[in-house]
């Protein structure tokens, strides 16, 4: 379940993050200023998404059953995606 | 070896600000027993239930097991305890059933189920309400947990398979898991209860060990 978790977090977050680097990069175009911030704020949405989603489809109670902890788990994947920064940035 | 003490819910309240959904409610459930709850639609059985499974804070109340009382911050002990059958689906509809019960401890009788074993390379969303909800009661019942609340187990099942499911209650009981369980299939719910309550005017009633007497006495059954 795990897993699963992280596949939905992940794949919501690709999708906000692309969406909050789109339309500034088109505008601004700085990338190297973009890109962590777009990161940040596509991994929060996608937090946030993937919380309300679950909720929605009654998967809680599954983790809950499992003692997977909600909070937990979706934090360390947050908070995974924080370090793509620190090794993409150097790059750009 | 220390006697496993039941579960109790004590001076239970919960309200939502147009409505007051308990006022002080009072349930036992005991090891190794079936205990029903039974209620109109509307009255907070699942309200009640969520609340004693953590899923749902309530105004005030207290739960205890052991004499040891669960506080509402702390759902750790609560979800190490009790296995929470809710009244949707909990299953997600995009994974495998055998990916699923990989997930459940490796002892869990899904596997060896002949129920099962055609269903297993399905995905869950493939599956009819029946055997998906027998296939989350027998994940759940898999689980290493005391108690057991099973939210409407019966609802849009085929009589064959809600007899597997009390079949299957009835050997967790024998484990000395205690079991509550709510449902408006009353023939089900009062063949197989030890002891209920109903749920009437936001409090809980004890019913006696003829559960199905005593709602056709108090008029709740013809």
């Amino acid at each position: 379940m795990v897993r699963y978790l992280a596949k939905k977090y992940y794949v919501n977050s690709l999708v906000f993050f692309v969406g909050f680097i789109i339309f500034p990069y088109l505008t601004f175009g700085d990338l190297p200023y973009l890109f962590p911030r777009a990161v940040f704020l596509g991994s929060l949405a996608g937090s946030v998404y993937t919380w309300y989603d679950f909720r929605n489809r009654n998967l809680w109670p599954l983790f809950d059953n499992l003692r997977h902890s909600k909070f937990l788990l979706l934090g360390l994947m947050f908070l995974s995606l924080q370090l793509i920064p620190q090794i993409v940035n150097p790059f750009l | 070896m220390k006697q496993p003490q039941p579960l109790v819910l004590d001076s239970i309240f919960y309200s939502v600000p147009a409505l007051k959904i308990l006022s002080g409610a009072y349930l036992e459930i005991h090891p190794g027993k079936i205990s029903a709850l039974i209620g109109l639609n509307g009255s907070g059985k699942s309200t009640l239930l969520k609340i004693a499974a953590g899923q749902i804070k309530a105004s005030s109340g207290i739960t205890k097991m052991n004499g040891e009382r669960f506080y509402s911050k702390s759902l750790k002990k609560r979800f190490r305890s009790i296995g929470y059958l809710p009244q949707e689906s909990m299953l997600p509809g995009d994974v495998k059933v055998t990916n699923l019960t990989d997930c459940f401890p490796p002892e869990n009788s899904v596997r060896n189920d002949s129920f099962f074993k055609k269903l297993m390379n399905q995905k869950v969303k493939t599956l009819s309400g029946g055997e998906r909800r027998f296939l989350e009661i027998s994940l759940l019942f898999s689980l290493n947990r005391d108690y057991f609340l099973l939210d409407e187990p019966f609802s849009g099942v085929e009589p064959y398979i809600i007899e597997r499911i009390i079949d299957r209650i009835r050997t967790e009981t024998q484990r000395k898991r205690g079991v509550l369980l709510t449902d408006h299939m009353h023939r089900y719910v009062s063949d197989v209860a030890d002891d209920g309550y109903l749920l009437h005017n936001r409090q809980c009633y004890k019913l006696g060990n003829d559960v199905a007497g005593e709602l056709k006495k108090i008029g709740y059954l013809r």
